[in-house]
């Protein structure tokens, strides 16, 4: 819908009730002074060198014009300030226009009034003004983009004026190590943190930079004193201690300030590079997965790296993913060193899900919070909890290493599409067989980001949460009794050849 | 391997395209130029297009482009005039890359622009090469006597296109609009395309045209003035915001007749009732702000005062309509917020 043009009829009713009382000799500086404001708020009016802006400047040029004669009468020792000004205004009006279009009547006033020589020209002026069509502006086509003129109250900046310093680029490093955000620490454990500063240009007279570090846990829990870099020092360091765990899953701001030290006082800089970081526990003792330190600083940097490529994802959601994810990572760990598994044939996918489905729904954070088989994008789910969706593969003839997951994430890309949730899982059952023995859990999984149709670099990128679960491994004594290339009896291998 | 069967094209037209790659490499374009000499003039077209690709790709690297020979010009305007649309597509995306002799650049400005007219009006069959051809063909002719006369051409040739690429090229090549003929071939290509589907395509380009229009001298613009009413008009009742904008164009120019005459086709199909209401009365409001404007404009100091007059009473009719019908509109939005 066009926009009410209700504002613009106020501004131009304005307009030519001002202009004819100049013609008529009653008009006040105040009132041009006021609807040359109102004129400048018309599309146009602040871009220097439109015709709107014009009609503006000459309206504030009759407004000087308007305060001569008074001048004159009251002995004003200098009357003649008012025409020089109203000559100058129109004069910088003129020069301005360039290639922009204006009404003639427009031009002519504007000639008139930089070359003034008695106030009753003001009449003639006003006149031309009157017959100065605005151009209307619908829409904003015709809006013109140039340069914004600077409001003619300004005074011309004073170089020697106190301007706020110039931003700093501040990066932190802990253990010499580049801080990654979310920063994951043992609590109660000491870390270096080290500030490397880069200022373009040191204020004169600042002595030192000052970097403050304020967050909401209390100080009893978080130590983590100022830095102050002298002005010849370009780093330091402080010690960061966390005493106490913070809720699994959960991380707080730090939110970095500086201050330039002077002689006689201080003053706030803006930081550029890390102004901000946030801070999670990690301890092996009480991690989840329980009792899996690799794998649980493995889901610890993932939902980092969640975090950061999604950092709206609701809240409800994440949570969701972490459930599931490590309840899927129990499920794996257990898969993986159960000799049980590898006694069977083929694992079809049906029994796969049948499997991990009466994991799930044993497991007290999902229960009967567990779903699958819903319908989306034209498919049909394995299995979900909440929005976030799990696809489920087998794969029975060749090693799947974390590369090859690939091939199968555009799938659960395209649910998690439909559902409007990014973030999906792809677990895949690794049913080949075996020659080497496996890794920790925390190799086999990772965050797989799949080419999303026309975006080079999506605002919203699609994550799929890759598990690989390798299973049908020997016995480790197995492992002992071959010389290099794999264990000399392979269960699989041993059942389709039949007794010996 | 290049020494293999000639009959296998492919591999040949794949190493081509990879010897190019090699080429840029630091010295190995001296080893890589026989073969792909070779190549330009080889029996295959596939071949032949790959490597005028080749060549293509080397003369934009600044520093191979000096070391190339003659010889490759000669091959990449020879290509122009290949049998083969895929080796003559290649040879003008090249072209504009080369820095052709003075002898020559008269027939080749003739080829290109024999090239770009034969295939303009086919939409959907070689519109790149077209349009590669049209740059060409003006870059080989800027600072030349003959510069106005291509553009001229250039035009004629852009008018025989379709509306949807007509105005991608104008777009492009905005210096065209010094040329006389460039307003009618903007609002020729400003008109609906002939494929519905097409008509609502390329927006931003339709606008920046049309915002160079609005930015000439009235004069130029005014054999057009009606044929842009048109325009406007066939943008409705669908996109009236389309169809404001050519309002403003014509507004901006002091048409103001022609602005109105939008303005009131817009009031006559949006229809008074409940729904519309709001609509309309801001279209009787623009119609108003055109009339105080063309009063302006005409001097007419009584017909400006009744125009200011009938606006503010829509503005109060607004007002009242906004105020007495906002909850019908919007049943289901309780008038009031709870405390």
């Amino acid at each position: 819908m066009p926009a009410d043009l209700s504002s613009r009829h106020t501004c131009r009713s304005e307009l030519l009730a001002v202009l004819r009382a100049v013609r008529s000799g009653s008009a006040s500086a105040e009132h041009l002074d006021r609807v040359a404001g109102m004129v400048s708020g018309l599309p146009g009016g602040a871009v220097e060198g439109d015709a709107v802006w014009a009609v503006e400047q000459l309206l504030r040029s009759l407004a000087m014009v308007v305060q001569w004669t008074p001048a004159i009468a009251q002995a004003d020792a200098n009357p003649l300030r008012f025409r020089d000004a109203a000559r100058y205004l129109a004069t910088v009006a003129l020069t301005a226009r360039g290639t922009n279009r204006w009404p003639t009547p427009l031009a002519t006033a504007a000639e008139k009034l930089a070359s003034i020589a008695s106030p009753d020209e003001a009449r003639t002026c006003a006149e031309q003004l009157i017959a100065t069509p605005l151009p209307p502006r619908v829409t904003d086509l015709m809006v013109p983009r140039g340069r914004r003129a600077p409001a003619i109250e300004v005074e011309p900046e004073d170089p020697t004026a106190d301007a706020s310093p110039a931003p700093v680029l501040v990066l932190l490093s802990v253990n010499d190590q580049p801080l990654q955000s979310p920063l994951a620490v043992q609590p109660n454990y000491l870390y270096t943190v080290t500030a490397r500063v880069r200022a373009p240009a040191w204020p004169p007279d600042a002595v030192a930079l000052h970097i403050e570090f304020m967050s909401i846990l209390p100080s009893a829990s978080l130590e983590l004193a100022p830095i102050r870099i002298d002005r010849s020092a370009e780093s330091a360091t402080t010690m960061l201690q966390l005493r106490g765990a913070l809720a699994v899953g959960r991380s707080e701001e730090i939110i970095l300030r500086a201050t330039y030290e002077f002689s006689d006082g201080k003053q706030h800089v803006r930081i550029v590079g890390i102004p901000r970081f946030r801070i999670a526990t990690f301890d092996p003792a009480t991690a989840l997965p329980r009792n899996m330190p690799m794998v649980a600083q493995a889901l610890l940097d993932m939902l980092g790296e969640l975090d950061a490529k999604l950092p709206r994802f609701p809240r409800e959601d994440r949570g969701s993913f972490f459930t599931l994810f490590e309840s899927l990572l129990r499920y794996a760990q257990g898969a993986i060193h159960d000799t049980q598994l590898a006694q069977r044939d083929r694992i079809p996918e049906a029994d796969f899900r049948r499997d991990l489905r009466r994991h799930l729904t044993t497991d007290r954070e999902i229960g009967g919070a567990l779903v699958g088989g819903q319908q989306l994008g034209g498919g049909i789910t394995d299995l979900g909890l909440g929005n976030i969706v799990v696809e489920l593969k087998v794969e029975h003839e060749r090693t799947v290493t974390f590369d090859d997951s690939l091939r199968y994430m555009n799938q659960p890309a395209h649910y998690g599409a439909h559902a409007d949730r990014p973030v999906t899982i792809l677990c895949i059952l690794d049913d080949s067989e075996k020659n080497t023995p496996p890794g920790s859990l925390a190799n086999y999984i990772g965050w797989q980001v799949p080419s999303l149709h026309g975006l080079l670099d999506p605002r919203f990128p699609s994550m799929v949460a890759v598990l690989i679960v390798p299973i049908r491994f020997p016995l480790p004594s197995d492992w002992s009794a071959t010389r290099s290339t794999g264990p000399t009896r392979n269960r699989r291998t041993q059942r389709r050849r039949g007794p010996s | 391997m290049w020494a293999t069967d000639p009959e296998i094209a492919s591999t040949r037209r794949e190493l081509t395209a990879i010897l190019g790659g090699v080429a840029k490499e630091q010295g190995s374009l001296a080893t890589a130029l026989p073969y792909l000499y070779s190549a330009l003039v080889g029996a295959d077209q596939a071949v032949r297009a790959a490597a005028v690709s080749a060549f293509s790709a080397l003369l934009e690297e600044d520093g191979v482009r000096d070391q190339l020979p003659e010889l490759v010009t000669e091959g990449i305007v020879n290509a122009l005039t290949d049998k083969y649309l895929i080796v003559v597509a290649a040879a003008c995306d090249a072209i504009g890359l080369v820095d052709v002799p003075a002898d020559k650049r008269v027939d080749v400005m003739n080829q290109l622009l024999a090239i770009a007219a034969t295939y303009a009006s086919q939409r959907y069959t070689a519109d790149r090469m077209v349009s590669d051809a049209l740059e060409g063909v003006r870059r080989l002719a800027r600072g030349t006597p003959v510069e106005s006369r291509v553009d001229a051409s250039v035009l004629r040739i852009i008018d025989s296109m379709g509306s949807y690429e007509a105005v991608q090229q104008l777009s492009r090549m905005r210096s065209l609009a010094t040329e006389p003929a460039w307003v009618a071939s903007v609002v020729k290509a400003l008109r609906p395309d002939s494929d519905p589907q097409l008509r609502r395509l390329r927006d931003d380009d339709k606008e920046r045209l049309l915002r160079l229009l609005g930015e000439q001298p009235p004069e130029r613009v005014a054999p057009h003035v009606q044929e842009l009413v048109s325009i406007a008009l066939s943008h409705l009742p669908q996109r009236a915001y389309k169809a404001w904008q050519v309002g403003d164009v014509l507004a901006s120019l002091g048409y103001f007749a022609e602005a109105k005459q939008i303005a009131e086709k817009v009031v006559e199909l949006t229809p008074d009732v409940l729904a519309a209401r709001p609509y309309r009365l801001r279209a009787q409001q623009i119609l108003a702000c055109f009339d105080t404007e063309a009063a302006a404009a005409a001097g007419n100091e009584t017909t400006l005062a009744d125009a200011l007059a009938r606006w503010e009473s829509i503005g109060q009719e607004i007002a009242r309509d906004d105020e007495e019908n906002e909850h019908a509109r919007r049943p289901f939005i309780p008038p009031y917020l709870p405390e």
